[in-house]
């Protein structure tokens, strides 16, 4: 049982982190190199402020969007006027410094050691999160506020303008809207939603380390999200539940290690390539050309 | 009273090559060579030159998309004037000056009604926090743009026209034609819009849509809206505008009544290579 709930738990990491990507990769067509970053700043600030600062839940998360805010918009603001590959490499910059902060700023974070025993942060009052049942209902009502929030982004007149500046900026420009202004904000609420899984994540695990915030998790989450598709709800949450569940299927198939690993990299790699040629709006994304 | 001021205007591009001593060198053209025009109130004029003239550079230094080296353009809305070379190019639209470019320039990933509606001068609902602190007034707002929408369909296109009936289809889906008119009719979505800076209206269009544009700009001149257009189809030009600017290696050779233009000796030797 605990089996099951530890990867349903998995999956609400997972969708929280595809569905922040989709705010920015999904709405505006900019790829940023720097998802696992946020993440881990977000893992980081949890540890600290649970294990130092004894923090309860809610000001550890608001702590969190603060700071991945605040970052975004020291990223955004230089790397924004950059278009296309100019802004995957600058996020890429930045997800390398992110990376070697983490490993290196000893005092703060141990290095490659990592931090451990980031047990039981407290809901309210003597509530807390301590069992995988917590985890899981946390996680579940985590998932659904920020469903909630890109629902009602994408149904709003932002994701509109959001759409607009990925089809055509000059154009939007010339009707009047501040295309640097929507791509920051659009740049800066997905970093301060990424940092959230990243308190599931360290919470639940109770143990973080630099390696899984590394480029390869990065790229990990926009193939996720590429893959489940983009544009809507439905495509990052079947992004999660898919790269959750194949590498567990191909646990049952009883290959050792030593093959399973890149064995599901090697899937994850066809399956990206499949979906591009076949589908380029992911398995569940909004499709544009309707002929 | 002139909307537009243009003063001395200059416009030059370099590029850099690898020339044939292996050398990068630098060539410079100039594109714009002291462009000055002024442009009166409600009244609809034509911007004519043969390709590479400098008619797109002038419109894209206007509305704010290129810095010009040297040279002010200023504009008078609303009692205001503005040192147009002064302001974003966001801000263009905002004091009145709409820009049909050359490429359509619609959004394809949106509806042809979503094209229409985020061309609305009214922000309503456009920050992130409007859906969840301001729904009421950001869906009321959403209601006012889909009346103001479906309205510039159906009473400017008149009825059974073609983005009626495909107004819920992506626009992507659109025929090339199709595409121009609604980003025409995009342009109308603007009640601040004054000025009107039309690049080739008509280019690829059939017929019909041709009429309907001819249509459209004919009524925009009799709600004193002021329009600079480029053509190069001249039955157009000459049916719709009264005034023209003949633009000839960067600078205005000609500026006189559209039909004194055609007329004129030298305009057609330069312009149709007439002897």
């Amino acid at each position: 049982m605990d089996y099951i709930l530890h990867i349903l738990i998995m999956m609400c990491i997972y969708t929280i982190l595809c569905m922040s990507a989709n705010m920015l990769t999904g709405l505006t067509n900019l790829i940023s190199m720097g998802y696992a970053a946020f993440y881990g700043v977000g893992a980081y600030v949890t540890a600290l402020c649970v294990l130092y600062l004894h923090w309860s839940v809610i000001p550890t998360l608001m702590l969190i969007l603060v700071v991945n805010s605040l970052l975004a918009l020291l990223i955004a603001l230089p790397s924004l006027r950059l278009k296309g590959d100019y802004f995957i490499l600058a996020t890429l910059g930045f997800q390398m410094i992110i990376f070697t902060v983490l490993y290196n700023w000893t005092d703060v974070t141990r290095g490659p050691y990592g931090i451990s025993g980031i047990t039981d942060p407290v809901i309210i009052g003597s509530v807390k999160l301590d069992s995988i049942y917590s985890f899981l209902v946390f996680g579940i009502v985590l998932c659904l506020i920020l469903g909630f929030l890109m629902y009602a982004m994408i149904q709003s007149p932002f994701s509109r303008v959001l759409r607009a500046m990925r089809d055509d900026e000059i154009a939007l420009i010339s009707l009047g809207r501040n295309v640097n202004y929507f791509k920051i904000l659009a740049f800066i609420i997905s970093s301060a939603f990424t940092g959230l899984a990243g308190y599931l994540y360290a919470t639940y695990i109770s143990y973080i380390d630099p390696t899984s915030f590394t480029l390869d998790e990065s790229m990990f989450i926009l193939s996720a999200l590429l893959i489940g598709g983009t544009g809507n709800i439905k495509g990052p949450l079947v992004g999660a539940v898919f790269v959750v569940i194949l590498p567990e299927i191909l646990r049952f198939v009883g290959l050792p290690d030593s093959v399973a690993a890149p064995l599901r990299q090697i899937l994850y790699g066809s399956i990206l390539i499949w979906v591009m040629f076949n589908r380029k709006q992911g398995i569940a994304g909004k499709s544009i050309i309707t002929e | 009273m002139n909307v537009l001021e243009i003063n001395n205007l200059h416009k030059s591009f370099a590029s850099t090559f690898t020339g044939t001593s292996g050398k990068a060198e630098t060539e410079t053209s100039e594109v714009l060579r002291g462009i000055s025009m002024n442009l009166k109130h409600a009244t609809v004029t034509a911007l004519i030159g043969s390709n590479g003239s400098g008619k797109s550079t002038l419109f894209n230094v206007v509305s704010g998309l290129l810095k010009p080296d040297k040279g002010e353009v200023n504009y008078r809305y609303e009692d205001n004037e503005y040192n147009l070379m002064l302001l974003p190019s966001h801000r263009l639209a905002t004091i009145g000056i709409a820009r049909l470019f050359q490429g359509n320039n619609i959004f394809p990933g949106l509806t042809v009604l979503e094209n229409l509606m985020v061309a609305d001068n009214v922000r309503l609902g456009e920050q992130p926090w409007h859906m969840l602190f301001q729904y009421r007034k950001t869906k009321k707002a959403e209601k006012y743009r889909i009346e103001e929408a479906e309205s510039i369909l159906t009473n400017l296109l008149g009825s059974n026209n073609p983005l009626w009936e495909k107004k819920d289809m992506f626009a992507g889906n659109l025929s090339l034609g199709q595409q121009r008119l609604l980003a025409f009719a995009r342009l109308l979505m603007n009640e601040k819009a004054e000025l009107f800076l039309l690049d080739e209206p008509c280019a690829g269009v059939n017929a019909v849509i041709r009429e309907k544009m001819a249509e459209m700009i004919q009524l925009l001149q009799a709600h004193k809206k002021t329009v600079l257009l480029i053509e190069h189809n001249m039955d157009f030009a000459q049916l719709i505008a009264t005034n023209a600017f003949f633009l000839e290696g960067g600078k205005i050779a000609m500026d006189c009544a559209m039909d004194e233009m055609l007329a004129n000796n030298y305009f057609r030797k330069s312009y149709f290579g007439e002897e």
